[in-house]
């Protein structure tokens, strides 16, 4: 309990220094997604939502931070209630490779809402899936209270990275148009 | 919770109850909390609307659906709003266990993912009443 205590007063200090954890506390070596399947017995959280669908200047202008980077670590966490449920998130560790937009450090956590905790689970449905070694472009939001990210428009805000290119539902482009349509967004 | 908001919810139960399955919705839900609205918070603004659902051995215990009031609703003529009509029927597929669609080819049906301002999708798909009647019967 210590050692937990002690970690958690550590994270504190980081996330009130704006900085980020290159080492989540719930990392689980054997997930390797955030999003899980659930077992029979498991008692079951299903969040299902409807959206605005955001266009590629509407991320761009949402976000705080947009790069390219690798998933390297994930871990499920108990964070908050509601109705009395205890809610679960998935932390999920990035280290960037190409930083298109804003500042932060190299490796940096994303929160994710779902996750499976000894038997409950919570599932949420519009939240993009993080695979552990993916590389993928992300436009993130920061989370000022947990020092961490959010991802923009949730599935909205992770794209794929095939053959050179970035795709998500916005459309397909190559990095170099993304970076031009950052300029451009930003010089507005 | 407000009025258009509960109007709304009630027609799309409506909506869902006659469409030919075997089952129905009543206003229980109403008076039971289980259709709520509140603030989502900073970086889901794009939510409109959203769903939970409690389940455990393949038997749901609970139906909840929460309006996002960082938007504003109405049910009628209001410009800049969101029909909660329109939300509600999507939100009670979800209670129905329809999952989202997210191929702009099914941007028709009902149970599409996305929504836009001033939006109305009162009736539902063809695929939407078979999706139901496949799970419930008719």
């Amino acid at each position: 309990m210590k050692h937990v205590i002690i970690n958690i007063v550590i994270l504190a200090l980081l996330a009130g220094l704006g900085l980020s954890c290159n080492q989540i506390l719930n990392e689980d070596p054997t997930l390797t997604s955030n999003k899980v399947t659930p077992h029979p017995t498991d008692d079951v959280q299903l969040l299902s939502s409807v959206m605005v669908q955001l266009e590629l200047d509407e991320l761009i202008k949402s976000s705080d931070v947009i790069l390219t980077g690798t998933v390297t670590g994930i871990g499920p966490v108990y964070r908050g209630t509601w109705q009395n449920t205890q809610l679960i998130f998935t932390d999920v560790v990035v280290e960037a490779s190409q930083l298109l937009y804003g500042q932060t450090s190299e490796s940096l956590v994303i929160q994710t809402r779902g996750g499976r905790i000894d038997g409950s689970v919570i599932i949420a449905e519009d939240e993009p899936e993080f695979r552990l070694g993916e590389e993928a472009l992300l436009f993130l939001r920061h989370n000022p209270d947990l020092g961490s990210f959010i991802v923009t428009g949730t599935l909205q805000g992770k794209w794929s990275c095939e053959n050179g290119q970035v795709i998500g539902v916005a459309g397909e482009y190559s990095i170099l148009e993304i970076e031009s349509r950052i300029s451009s967004v930003m010089a507005h | 919770m407000d009025q258009a908001l509960i109007d709304g919810t009630l027609a799309a139960a409506d909506t869902w109850s006659n469409a030919g399955a075997n089952f129905s919705l009543d206003s229980y839900w109403v008076t039971n909390n289980d259709v709520t609205a509140y603030n989502f918070g900073v970086g889901y603004e794009h939510i409109i609307a959203q769903c939970w659902i409690s389940y455990s051995n393949f038997i749901i215990s609970e139906a909840d659906f929460i309006f996002n009031t960082y938007h504003d609703f109405s049910w009628g003529s209001a410009y800049d709003t969101f029909d909660t009509e329109t939300v509600a029927l999507h939100e009670f597929g979800h209670w129905l266990m329809l999952n989202d669609l997210y191929d702009p080819a099914d941007s028709d049906k009902v149970m599409y993912g996305y929504i836009a301002l001033d939006q109305i999708k009162r009736d539902l798909h063809q695929d939407d009443i078979d999706g139901i009647i496949y799970i419930y019967g008719t």
